[in-house]
């Protein structure tokens, strides 16, 4: 079976780091220079895709979407049949907070939907505040996935991410 | 010299039939430019933001299926197309579209906006009417 899951997130916050470090594959990437001011180089404006064998069964189609509200194009074709979502919120960033609530709504995530929020460009010991504030207002939809702070250009790190999707999935 | 977009627009539609839409726009998809026949009307922001997600998959899809290098991209429908192509402006990557109408020539399309790209990558142009 291929399951699909989608990495969701404001700009720059490591959903393509994160798809490129779990992919056993080479991930397809669509980025391109940005031409405003963005805080980093490159820009995801299409899709980024990977892929993970789990086992003879299953696999996992890794599917990353551009952080920008305008590419919502293709945020509508990647969240039909999504088996899970990844939220990636950016460390102590405010716009990445801001767009959390939009990104819940507009992936119509729920108590039914197999989601897992994790907090990146953590300093070590840091992310309390956010963490917080993120689950302050998934509480107030009335959802609680777990959250937690994640490097993204760490392989272990992803890792703990999808292990801990398979377990919440197996233990439905 | 600086030539205006409006300008550009007229040539193009003077040699090719059916032409709707002009528009070039960064490949982050940010428009520089947009021309439209008269009373044709369409969301600027989502045409840039369009081409440029189909033209990264595209470019994606050249690399990773065709190794080779992107060139175009071309959706045909029953009412018409819109063709896309690379080119740069003002040393920004940036993509030419063109949305055509009615029974349009591929063949046609495809060597204009070929000449276009090339000609928008050392001209100035102005959004002046």
């Amino acid at each position: 079976m291929h399951k699909k899951v989608a990495f969701i997130g404001s700009v720059g916050s490591g959903k393509t780091t994160i798809i490129n470090n779990l992919s056993s594959i080479n991930a397809l990437n669509t980025d391109v220079k940005s031409s405003v001011d963005i805080g980093k180089e490159m820009t995801t404006v299409g899709i980024d895709y990977g892929h993970i064998v789990i086992d003879q069964e299953t696999t996992l189609g890794l599917y990353g979407v551009p952080g920008q509200r305008k590419f919502s194009l293709i945020w509508d074709f990647v969240k039909e049949g999504l088996w899970a979502t990844v939220i990636l919120v950016k460390n102590k960033d405010q716009d990445s907070l801001n767009e959390l609530k939009h990104l819940i709504d507009y992936f119509e995530i729920n108590e039914n939907t197999l989601c897992i929020v994790g907090i990146t460009h953590v300093e070590s010991g840091g992310g309390r505040s956010t963490m917080k504030a993120i689950k302050k207002l998934f509480l107030e939809q009335g959802i609680s996935p777990p959250v937690y702070t994640v490097d993204a250009r760490l392989h272990s790190s992803a890792h703990l991410i999808m292990r801990t999707l398979i377990a919440i999935d197996e233990s439905k | 010299m600086t030539e205006s977009f409006n300008q550009v627009f007229s040539d193009i539609e003077s040699k090719l039939k059916h032409v709707k839409v002009l528009n070039l726009t960064t490949a982050d998809g940010f428009p520089l430019f947009t021309q439209c026949i008269d009373g044709f009307d369409i969301e600027t922001d989502k045409l840039s933001a369009v081409t440029s997600s189909l033209t990264a998959l595209s470019k994606a899809a050249a690399k990773q299926l065709l190794t080779s290098q992107f060139e175009s991209t071309c959706i045909e429908t029953d009412k018409g197309l819109l063709y896309m192509i690379q080119t740069n402006y003002q040393d920004k990557q940036c993509i030419l579209s063109m949305l055509s109408g009615d029974k349009p020539n591929l063949a046609q399309i495809r060597y204009f906006m070929n000449k276009l790209a090339k000609y928008i990558e050392t001209a100035t142009l102005s959004a002046d009417k």
